[in-house]
């Protein structure tokens, strides 16, 4: 099972494993990680589930595609939006991401 | 097949007891079963944390259930001409639209409501709210002796944040938060108001009148404000008609009052009742935002929401089938022992706190953001600034609405 780092608002590191398939919010969720809301379950409404991509996976991870619901949405994030934000409900888990590092947004609202 | 019935004795949704404490009544629901099948209501109860969230949030049940609102408003002796003037409006209401054109409308309506845009409304926010409490202190100097806590103070914070949102005057606040009032004996399921259809439409027909009229004023007079907002999305052909406008203007009057009136009351009942959240909420030893997702999750507004079947499933063991109705009660899903520790105690540090308050979904409150804020600001200055306030009774008397949890009337000595 692939292994998600995050880093959840206070700084702290979670090594959580997270199932193929599953996307980084759910991974988030289930585990409990701090920071993380995700309140529409992955419906692409409440863009509660703010992440930054740490700089070292962003090209395997990718940015938001342009002209997406997701692309559009992002405008709408309480925290800073910077060039590493995804939605984590739209991000989901290949074995090539495993490792991957991803800092929770300071605020989801 | 599988089908868990209640026993008779169970079935009744507005039974003193259910509507005293819905969070022991469902929670014996959920003892039979976390889905189970109402023979009074006709319908599915969901009840536990886990199907609640995952019925909502899934592709099992849908919100389009206006046209069988339609057929049951019209069925109704009476009822019949009420029901066409407000369906009308309703059919237009993204809460009940299904993607892609509640994908497409969520997005044009939910900027002002972001978290982004709403996170810019906190200055004022706090300000309306120091006006609220120092014409609240004003009154209680003047004229010293109980105050309704609803009307006098939880109301009317909703009331002037909407209204300033939308750009409305101070002196309209009222009237806007009369008619929601109206409207929710009709769309939350009032019992016993035999009147309730003709109040509804009356309110309703001012309420529209009114907005159209505001309406035609921002495209005149365009401002900063909501309304200009929409209104410049409509004229500028992204794909919202005029009558998907003036209904959702109509949807954030009605959606913006009710639900937060209800869970700022609610709240300062709560206070009440817990001495040591008030002491923590005095000494500002608990962080405001914490606090509000516990109180959304101990005593939050909305009792229960309503679904269609849209497709046959098996969830919890049960059959259902398209078509049959659901009642989500979130009320037992923030309560479930299965999901939170000490789940009938309140705790302002609670966490993890992942309470279903704002349901979850493609219909998640589009409204949390600013529900969040009026309540993170309304609630702890409320008890700064009267420490020692009094509920004056302790059996406070609550609505018998199916899908809210609101109170009659919260009279309080302000101290």
């Amino acid at each position: 099972m692939p292994t998600v780092n995050y880093v959840d608002p206070a700084g702290a590191r979670h090594e959580v494993e997270v199932p193929l398939g599953q996307s980084l919010m759910e991974g988030a969720v289930r585990n409990g990680i701090a920071g993380m809301l995700g309140e529409c379950g992955g419906n692409l409404s409440c863009v509660t589930c703010h992440v930054y991509i740490d700089d070292a996976w962003l090209d395997r991870v990718g940015p938001a595609l342009a002209g997406s619901l997701e692309e559009e949405l992002l405008d709408n994030v309480s925290a800073e939006r910077l060039p590493s934000s995804r939605l984590s409900c739209q991000v989901h888990i290949g074995a090539e991401l495993d490792g991957v590092v991803v800092r929770v947004a300071p605020r989801q609202t | 097949m599988s089908k868990t019935v209640l026993p008779d004795h169970m079935t009744d949704l507005l039974s003193p007891a259910a509507v005293k404490d819905p969070y022991a009544y469902f929670g014996k629901y959920r003892d039979i079963s976390p889905v189970v099948w109402n023979p009074q209501w006709k319908g599915w109860i969901f009840t536990s944390n886990v199907v609640v969230r995952e019925g909502l949030a899934g592709d099992t049940m849908t919100n389009d259930r206006i046209t069988r609102f339609e057929d049951q408003l019209t069925s109704r002796a009476g009822g019949d001409q009420n029901a066409d003037i407000i369906y009308r409006t309703m059919v237009q209401w993204i809460v009940y639209a299904t993607p892609p054109r509640h994908t497409h409308l969520r997005l044009l309506l939910s900027k002002p409501f972001s978290p982004r845009a709403v996170k810019d409304q906190k200055a004022a926010v706090e300000q309306i709210i120091a006006e609220l409490l120092d014409e609240l202190e004003q009154k209680a100097k003047n004229k010293p002796g109980p105050v309704d806590l609803l009307r006098e103070y939880a109301a009317q914070v909703p009331a002037r944040v909407i209204s300033r949102l939308m750009g409305v005057p101070d002196q309209d606040a009222a009237k806007l938060g009369h008619w929601s009032e109206e409207l929710t004996l009709l769309i939350l399921g009032a019992m016993g108001a035999e009147d309730r259809h003709t109040r509804a439409k009356e309110a309703f027909i001012e309420l529209e009148n009114y907005v159209r009229k505001m309406v035609a004023a921002r495209r005149k007079n365009p401002g900063s404000d909501l309304v200009s907002q929409w209104v410049a999305a409509r004229d500028s052909n992204v794909g919202l008609t005029e009558e998907e406008l003036i209904a959702s203007c109509i949807l954030v009057i009605f959606g913006g009052h009710e639900t937060t009136m209800n869970l700022i009351a609610n709240s300062l009942l709560a206070v009440h009742q817990h001495p040591a959240a008030r002491q923590a909420l005095i000494e500002g030893s608990v962080d405001p935002a914490m606090a509000v997702e516990e109180f959304l999750r101990f005593c939050g507004p909305t009792r229960s929401i309503l679904r269609d079947v849209a497709k046959d499933h098996e969830v919890a063991g049960q059959t259902l089938r398209a078509g049959e109705r659901a009642l989500f009660v979130l009320a037992a899903a923030n309560q479930d022992p299965g999901a939170f520790e000490d789940p009938g105690m309140l705790k302002l540090d609670r966490s993890p706190n992942r309470h279903i308050a704002f349901g979850t979904g493609i219909h998640q409150c589009l409204g949390a953001p600013l529900a969040r804020l009026e309540a993170q600001v309304a609630i702890p200055e409320f008890v700064r600034r009267f420490p020692g306030y009094r509920v004056l009774t302790e059996d406070p008397e609550w609505q018998p609405l199916l899908m809210t949890r609101g109170l009659k009337a919260l009279p309080a000595e302000l101290l």
